[in-house]
This record gives C-alpha cells, sequence and structure tokens, in this order.
C-alpha cells in the first residue's frame, strides 16, 4: 500500500501504456433522482444495494450531505404527525413517503413476527408450563423493564460472553448458537451447563452495539436444553440479516410476554424542572395498543392531577422499532379531553391491522 | 475484502483468443468488441504519430483492416502483448501514411518485463473504476483490505465530521453497515492516513461542471442541467444572463473550465473572441478559484483532531489529483496547475511545472501506477 516503486519503462513500452490509460473508458456519470432513496437511507430503511447508491453519491457532494443532515434532524425530532398529516409531511413529501414506507414495513413485520414467537413458544409449553409461565410474568415485566435489564445485557453482551452467557451468577451459563436463514428467520439454541432447579425462561435479545435492543422471543427451559425459533426480525432493528453475527445476540432470564397494560412515559427534563413534576414512568392502558382500519389504538389511564400538571406541554406519540422511533401523532395536551380515560387514535396509513404485543412499542413523551 | 481483479483481464484475453483462434461468425463476432476498445486507444496512442484527426481515423481502420486480414498470425500469449502487437502495426501504418522510412524504430521489440506491466494496467484499464480505486490505493494510501463500500463509508465519516460537523453518534449512526460503530472505532478511522488523504483529496478535487458552476455563480453553484442550457444559450447569445458576464464571457468561462480548452483552440471557436477577452476571463476565473481557500479550511478541519499527520503536504495527494484532471478531464498542464499549485502552495507543498512535466509528459505517474497494478496482481488483491 502505497509504495511508489517504479520500474523504467522503454519509451515504446510507455507509449503504450499512455494510451491504455488515456483511452480508459469514462462513463459520465448520471444524476439519477437519489432524493427517494436518500429518504430511505435517512430512514435506515434503504437495501444495502441502495445504501452503496447513495453512499457513493453523499461523498461526492456536499449539498446532498447537508439534504441528509436536514432529513436525519426532521426524524429525530419528529414534528411529523401523521395522524393530521401537517408539518413535515406536507412540506417534506419525498421523506414523509420513505417515513410512512418504514413504518408499514416494521409494523408488517411486527404481526408476522409476535405471532411466530408466540407460536413457538406454545409449541413446547405443557399445561404445566404455561401455568408457570403465567406466574412468571406477573413480576417479570417490571424486572425487565428501564435499568434492571441492563445488567442483564451487561452480562450477555460482547465477543466473550456472546457463546458463553451467565445466566445465574457463579452457577448456571448457557452456550448460545442462533442459525439464521435467508428468509429472516432463524433458529436459537443453548444448552447450560446445569438443569435449573426451578423452571426457568429464557429471552432472547437482538442487541444493537449503540444500545438500542429488540426482544426476539422467550421459551422454557427444558432439561439443560433451550430452543427458540421465530422469523423476519431483522426488520426490527437497522442491521441487515447477514451481517448479524452471534454478538448481536442476547439471552437473559426472564420473559418479555407483557401484559400490554402500560405504556412507558416520558417527560422532558425542560418541562420536569419549570412544572415540578415526576416524571410517572408508565401509565396503565386498558386496550390495545392495536392497529385496526389503519389507525393506531391506544386507551389509558390519564390521572386529573398528572393531566393539570402538564398543561401547556405537547404529548407525542411514538411507535419504537429496535432502536428507531417513530412518531405518529402530535397533541397539545390542553385539547385533550377532560377524562380520565384517554383515548388515542393515530392514523397510520397503508399499515395493515395488528395488536402490538409489546408494551414498548408505543412511547408517550410529554415536552 | 479484496478487490477481485481477474474478470476484465479474462474478457479481454478471451476474445483475442476468439478472435485468433477461432473461425467464421464467432472470430468476426469477437473482433466486433475488440474493434471498439482498439480504435480508442489508437485514437490516443496515435496522436503523438498523426495530429489530423482524419489522419488518425484513416490509419485505424487500415489497422483493423490488417489485424483481420492476418487473423490466425499472432500468437496470444497475453493481453500486454497483443496492445504491443496492435501498436506496432499501428506504428507502421502512421509512417506509412507520413511517407516516412521507419526501419528499426517500428521493430524496438518491447521487453517480456513491460509487456507484463502493460498485461496489468491493460486490465484495469477496462474499468475505471477499479483504476482509481488503484490509484487511490497508491498515492491516498486507502487500505486494499477494505472493500469500496467500507472505504466510502469512512471517507463519509470523515467528511460529516470535519465537513459538517455532526456528532459523533449521528455519524456512527449514518455509517453504520450492520454493526453500528463505537466513538473509538470512529476515532481510529478518523486518524487513519488513508481516510485523511482521501478525505483532502474529495475536498480539493472539482469536476469540470462543479468548478464552472462555482466560477460562474458562487453563491449559488450553477448545476449541471443549468450549465447544459447556459451552453445552449451561449451558442445564441439569448436567454438568462448570469450576472455581471458577457454572453461571450460565458463562452470563453465554458469552453475553458468545462471543456479544458486551451486559448487557441477557444480562439479558433469564435473568431469574434480576442486573446484579450480570453485573457480578463482567465484572470477574472483565477481569483474565484476555491482551492487555496479548500485546502486551508482542510488543514484547521484536521489539525483539530489528527495534528499529527497533514495530508496536504503528503505528495500522493497532488499527484492523484494531477492524475485524475489529466486522465479523467485531459486538461492541459497550466489547466492542471490552476486547480492544484494555489491549494499546494497554502499547503506549504511545491509543485511546479517541471515536477507535472515529469510526472505526466515522461510518465512517472503512469508507471508507478502500474508497476503498483502489477505487484498488487502478484499479491492476489
Amino acid at each position: 500500500m502505497g509504495i511508489e516503486e517504479q520500474v523504467d519503462m522503454r519509451p515504446g513500452s510507455l507509449e503504450i501504456l499512455r494510451a491504455l490509460f488515456e483511452s480508459t473508458e469514462h462513463e459520465r456519470a448520471s444524476a439519477p433522482d437519489l432524493e427517494a432513496a436518500l429518504a430511505r437511507f435517512a430512514c435506515g430503511w434503504a437495501t444495502p444495494e441502495e445504501q452503496n447508491v447513495v453512499i457513493a453519491a453523499l461523498v461526492e457532494s456536499s449539498p446532498l450531505r447537508k439534504r441528509l443532515i436536514e432529513m436525519r434532524e426532521r426524524i429525530a425530532t419528529a414534528e411529523v404527525d401523521v395522524a393530521h398529516r401537517v408539518k413535515v409531511f406536507e412540506q417534506d413529501p419525498v421523506l414523509a413517503s420513505a417515513m410512512k414506507s418504514a413504518l408499514a414495513g416494521c409494523m408488517s413485520v411486527f404481526a408476522r413476527w409476535s405471532e411466530s414467537c408466540r407460536a413457538a413458544s406454545r409449541r413446547e409449553l405443557d399445561a404445566e408450563g404455561q401455568r408457570s409461565l403465567g406466574s412468571a410474568l406477573k413480576g417479570l415485566s417490571h424486572r425487565m423493564q428501564g435499568s434492571a435489564l441492563v445488567p442483564s445485557f451487561a452480562l450477555a453482551r460482547g465477543a466473550s460472553h456472546a457463546k458463553n452467557i451467565v445466566i445465574e451468577p457463579g452457577q448456571i451459563r448457557a452456550n448460545l448458537t442462533v442459525e439464521m436463514h435467508e428468509d429472516e428467520s432463524f433458529r436459537a439454541e443453548a444448552t447450560l451447563s446445569q438443569a435449573p432447579r426451578e423452571p426457568k425462561e429464557l429471552s432472547l435479545y437482538l442487541v444493537e452495539p449503540q444500545g438500542g435492543w429488540v426482544w426476539l422471543g422467550c421459551n422454557s427451559v427444558i432439561g439443560d436444553k433451550w430452543m427458540l425459533e421465530a422469523g423476519g426480525f431483522s426488520a426490527l432493528c437497522n442491521i441487515p440479516v447477514h451481517s448479524i453475527t452471534i454478538d448481536h445476540f442476547a439471552l437473559a432470564e426472564g420473559s418479555y410476554f407483557q401484559p400490554r397494560n402500560w405504556i412507558p412515559v416520558w417527560i422532558s427534563d425542560q418541562l420536569r424542572r419549570s412544572n415540578h413534576i415526576a416524571s410517572p414512568g408508565k401509565l396503565r392502558s386498558t386496550k390495545g395498543p392495536s392497529i385496526h382500519h389503519q389507525q393506531l389504538h391506544v386507551e389509558l389511564e390519564f390521572p386529573e392531577a398528572l393531566r393539570n400538571s402538564l398543561e401547556g406541554s405537547q404529548m407525542v406519540m411514538s411507535v419504537d422499532l429496535g432502536s428507531t422511533s417513530f412518531v405518529v401523532g402530535t397533541w397539545p395536551v390542553s385539547q385533550l379531553p377532560h377524562t380520565k380515560e384517554l383515548v388515542i387514535d393515530a392514523a397510520l396509513p397503508g399499515i395493515p391491522d395488528c395488536e402490538l404485543e409489546y408494551q414498548s412499542a408505543v412511547t408517550l413523551m410529554f415536552r | 475484502m479484496a478487490v477481485t481483479y481477474h474478470s476484465g483481464l479474462v474478457d479481454e484475453l478471451s476474445l483475442i483468443e476468439r478472435f485468433v483462434s477461432s473461425k467464421g461468425p464467432q472470430s468476426e463476432q469477437a473482433f466486433e468488441e475488440l474493434a471498439l476498445r482498439i480504435r480508442r486507444f489508437l485514437g490516443k496512442y496515435l496522436y503523438s504519430y498523426l495530429p489530423v484527426e482524419q489522419d488518425r481515423e484513416d490509419v485505424i481502420e487500415t489497422v483493423l483492416h490488417k489485424l483481420l486480414a492476418r487473423h490466425g498470425s499472432f500468437e496470444v500469449r497475453s493481453v500486454g502483448a497483443w496492445w504491443a502487437y496492435v501498436a506496432t502495426i499501428a506504428k507502421r501504418c502512421a509512417y506509412d501514411r507520413l511517407y516516412q522510412p521507419h526501419e528499426g524504430d517500428v521493430d524496438d521489440e518491447i521487453p517480456a518485463q513491460d509487456i507484463e506491466i502493460i498485461s496489468a494496467i491493460a486490465e484495469f484499464s477496462e474499468d475505471r473504476e477499479r483504476l482509481y480505486a488503484l490509484a487511490d490505493e497508491l498515492w491516498l494510501e486507502a487500505d486494499p483490505n477494505l472493500s469500496a463500500s467500507q472505504k466510502k463509508r469512512r471517507l463519509l465519516a470523515s467528511q460529516l465530521h470535519f465537513l459538517h460537523n455532526v456528532p459523533w453518534k449521528e455519524v456512527c449512526a449514518i455509517v453504520a453497515d450492520g454493526a453500528v460503530p463505537d466513538r473509538k472505532t470512529l476515532n481510529a478511522w478518523l486518524a487513519e492516513r488513508g481516510v485523511l488523504n482521501q478525505f483532502a483529496y474529495h475536498c480539493l478535487y472539482h469536476d469540470n461542471d462543479a468548478l464552472v458552476g462555482y466560477l460562474i455563480c458562487p453563491a449559488s453553484p450553477l448545476n449541471e442541467k443549468q450549465l447544459d442550457k447556459l451552453e445552449r444559450d451561449a451558442s445564441r447569445s439569448l436567454g438568462s444572463l448570469p450576472e455581471d458576464w458577457t454572453w461571450a464571457e460565458i463562452k470563453v468561462v465554458l469552453w475553458r473550465y468545462r471543456n479544458g480548452l486551451p486559448t487557441t483552440k477557444i480562439l479558433q471557436m469564435d473568431p469574434t473572441l480576442t486573446p484579450e477577452i480570453v485573457e480578463r476571463v482567465v484572470t477574472r476565473c483565477a481569483e474565484r478559484l476555491p482551492f487555496r481557500r479548500i485546502a486551508a479550511k482542510v488543514s484547521d478541519a484536521i489539525s483539530t483532531t489528527t495534528p499529527a499527520f497533514d495530508p496536504l503536504r503528503s505528495p500522493g495527494l497532488w499527484k492523484r489529483l494531477v492524475f485524475q484532471y489529466h486522465t479523467f478531464h485531459e486538461l492541459p498542464h497550466k489547466q492542471i496547475l490552476e486547480r492544484t499549485e494555489p491549494a499546494a502552495h497554502e499547503s506549504g507543498f511545491v509543485l511546479t511545472p517541471g515536477m507535472l512535466n515529469v510526472w505526466l509528459s515522461n510518465g512517472r505517474l503512469f508507471q508507478q501506477l502500474a508497476s503498483y497494478a502489477l505487484r498488487s496482481k502478484e499479491d492476489g488483491h
């Protein structure tokens, strides 16, 4: 690399060499309409081939890089209101179209994927197992929330742990193998260092290096063996299926079969400081989240005291897919009805009907 | 991921074999495909022997007839030997055309080592992307073990970081190829000599349209479509004239900086133009050339994070730029210097017409790249 050695060629040879260089075919680069591809790239929804085309264009063009940065800022700040079709979508139809398409794609995968996870788990559970599962679920949903989850991942992440995972510190370890297939389905198997004394469930997660994670499913340990099969998962993260390695997987104790009755809530620092309120962390949902007739539907309890403390702010609802968050609606709190139960509907055009299995799929933020 | 090197060569070699060894339609079809490449090659090769285009075209036709007539007499050893064979026939025909004796000169045999190098570069010259990737490896120290996509992602990371001040997390998210790089990885990329050289190169290199668009309207550079329209308008001196320019001046700018024409050719193209007008436009454009300012900006941006290495002082950077302007844009030496010397001077690198002459006229750059191509091939990259 970079060593400028050369031989002394005869003048006649050099003439031939020069002519070969100078007669190299130069295709005049055409300028295809990259806008749509750039928008999909900005959403993290471009195919590998499309990524290469976009990146090749980006390194050549400063205006295109500025446009990408602008798109990413719009997605991140997400003043995108699908429900009311305002602002960004009207101002930036290309980006809006890419975001809707990405969202629709993710959601359809979501529906297929959750069904296959459930089926995979059911196959392995007898009546006793199901009772154990039900019992375990009661306490587990809290354990898997927020910071409690992080230490579990810390144990399981990284190359050195990926194949030899600590299930119970000092006692049980597991060797995990994950076989991924071209159709984006996978089969994960683990052999534990010893059979657990009590019924135990393990969940498999896909962990993105930047910190995002996706729950892939759970299953009971039978003897010292554990297995999980599911399909269509890579669309939930920004990692193409062929790029996923064993290092992206984490195995942790417990189930994440959430009861779908809590919606995570975030309140911006500024709002908390100015209104002197503590974030409730979550709100109990009484129905949903679900998608029917291209509407995301959630019903949740919304205490009057909280509502009053949030007066003047905006409520933003987002759907979180892996580490990508899509805002699907914004509402001024002042315009929300003064009822104990809040019913939220956000339009999600083009998305098939499904029940969202995951409480973290929908998040509310007040700012 | 290593670059795949062999398909182009095999194609050309198999075409030559089919032409030489087969009979009837198979041989004719192979020759038809080869003829396109031969025309391009001889168009350049014969230039110094036959400066008049019509003479070159006549000789090229004669060479093609001779090749067809001697079908089967060439012994297929390598692609390099083939081009040496074509060149020898062409040189004889050129001397015949000029009624000049050519004994001795034409029969100057090409040494086996040179044939090998010509073979190596013949393969790359069929595919400009590979040729330029090779040039990047040689002069910009681009890592030959990375795929084109990986190289571009690192380059993009450097541009987002140094030019657009994008926060590191966002840079990592944008350039992620499956796995998202962490900060340590990003920092390592931003300190790589290959990445920094390519970053500096991409800042300084302006293709003709980008440069002309900027020179005519620095505040809002014209794009390719706008330049096409302007060119059409200028030929009729009709249409919307950019501010502060006359149609005569616009013609000069377009012909000189978009088409790389020298002053003599410009004056031939439009007899109403005078040397004074051309000189005035060139002086005005020289003041607007952005390269000195860009060099200062690149230097500032890089020095904050990687003070130990300054790509602008690396001879490889300037060689790569000169190679690009020469082979891709076919610019005369004077114009290549206009696009490189001010920035080199700003960076403390001395670039002179003499150096350019050695690099280009004496074939130093071509030989360096050819040697590198041969070595890469031998190394199996």
